[in-house]
């Protein structure tokens, strides 16, 4: 794990201080991002060769069903069932319902 | 009444007064650096100066949290320096930098000195036999709008006088520099601490310093810069145990600078100082709570810094009592606020309250 992660596909963008958890905007007056000799920041640590860790996508949190989706899913599995398949999720469900 | 004749001395030092002591019915001056600047309107023996004038400049001294008395980060809680180069901010506007095998602590106290709550101290927990270049340093930081009024690296530049109260272990020597941004400029003065373990008022001017870069806007006008252990001076280090501390800093355009009697009374308070600390450094309370459908739903609030911060400050959590949240993450912090974010881990009620968000600005 590197000392900073983007927190975008593109620079210049915030970083996060792995460290700690702080989160650093991009301001050349914000002396985490670019700091001083004595002091260094984010910039300083890449001119010395840094490498931040890539920007990771925050996952997609599962769809949520309606009450009509909830209604169908559930006739759907006991259909499947009749029929001796595995059930299926929420989330196929959705999906398949949506195509 | 004929006054006497002005014959001022040929080789006169920084902040030297004429005639001294005071002549009645004539004016006293004070050389700084480059011409004699009248000082004293009547040179009445035992006439102090009067307290107003310097309560007003005092006021808009150029130094940021003088008095050691806002802590917003640590509090008074001690912070240790190990050996090796390490630097932190103790109290607002003043951080300490430790480039030495020396460890101490170092932490907002309760104050020592008269007319003061707090100071800045300095413990010794590792000796340090002898000191080298820098070994500690005390930085009291100052952005460049509050230090472009002494105008250096322009011809104008007028000079600069520092006074505090210090206390040390060890007396002698102590160096003191002025330097710009990137300290590829700085401006030297030394005091002399005549006692150990004595509390001390002392004063230095420093001249008018007319090269460099100096920066004029939000940047780091001038680091005042006060060496503990040096080999330019003492080695407040050299023995375990020995403490150093300082408060009452000011930092005052031109060649006056406030008495020992005065130097108390003419102190920011805590709460105009607080104001102008937050523009560096603040904390503030941000809270979300609602009923999520499921997870991965979310709220998000615009939080407020209590003034508009130098620049867009580092965002750090700080405390906080969350419930049935797989994430609370403040963002895009500007000058005035930033975003506040809390996502649900479930269906249900969820909760991210009294979170502590600090913003860091600091120089």
């Amino acid at each position: 794990m590197a000392d900073y992660q983007l927190t975008a596909t593109e620079e210049p963008c915030a970083v996060i201080r792995t460290s700690d958890g702080a989160f650093i905007p991009p301001d050349m007056a914000n002396r985490d991002y670019n700091g001083d000799t004595f002091s260094p920041g984010y910039v300083q640590w890449v001119e010395g060769g840094g490498v931040a860790d890539p920007y990771v996508e925050p996952e997609t949190p599962p769809p949520t069903p309606t009450s009509e989706q909830t209604l169908l899913f559930e006739h759907e599995n006991r259909l499947l069932a009749l029929e001796g398949q595995p059930p299926i999720t929420v989330g196929d469900f959705i999906q398949k319902t949506a195509k | 009444m004929a006054l006497p004749a002005l014959d001022f001395p040929a080789s006169p030092i920084v902040g030297q007064l004429y005639p001294d002591p005071p002549v009645t019915g004539q004016p006293t001056y004070k050389w700084d650096g480059a011409q004699w600047l009248a000082y004293r309107a009547s040179g009445v023996p035992g006439l102090t100066v009067p307290a107003a004038p310097f309560d007003a400049l005092a006021y808009n001294g150029m130094q940021v949290n003088g008095s050691m008395e806002v802590s917003q980060e640590n509090g008074s809680t001690a912070v240790s320096f190990v050996g090796g180069s390490f630097t932190k901010y103790i109290v607002d506007g003043f951080y300490v930098k430790n480039s030495s095998t020396a460890a101490f602590t170092a932490q907002q106290s309760a104050s020592v000195f008269y007319g003061y709550n707090s100071e800045l101290k300095l413990t010794i927990t590792t000796a340090l036999a002898v000191s080298g270049a820098e070994d500690i340093v005390i930085y009291g930081m100052i952005e460049g709008y509050r230090f472009v009024r002494a105008r250096w690296g322009t011809s104008n530049a007028v000079p600069v006088t520092v006074g505090f109260w210090v206390r040390s272990s060890v007396a002698g020597v102590l160096f003191l520099q002025i330097a710009n941004e990137d300290i590829s400029h700085a401006a030297n003065a030394t005091v002399t601490i005549a006692a150990a373990n004595t509390s001390q008022w002392v004063t230095a001017t420093f001249p008018a310093y007319t090269t460099g870069v100096w920066n004029p806007t939000n940047g780091t006008g001038a680091r005042l810069r006060i060496f503990p252990a040096s080999w330019n001076g003492i080695n407040v280090a050299a023995t375990v145990g020995n403490t150093f501390e300082i408060t009452g800093v000011v930092v005052l355009p031109g060649i006056e600078a406030p008495t020992a009697a005065q130097s108390s009374l003419i102190m920011r308070p805590y709460d105009q100082e607080l104001v102008t600390c937050q523009r560096y450094y603040t904390k503030t309370e941000a809270t979300a709570r609602f009923y999520a459908a499921a997870a991965g739903h979310n709220v998000e609030n615009e939080i407020y810094w209590q003034v508009k911060m130098r620049a867009a400050p580092t965002l750090s959590r700080v405390a906080g009592l969350q419930a049935n949240i797989s994430s609370v993450v403040a963002t895009q912090p500007t000058i005035s606020g930033a975003r506040f974010n809390v996502a649900s881990a479930a269906a249900g009620d969820c909760y991210s309250i009294q979170e502590i968000i600090s913003a860091d600005a600091r120089l």
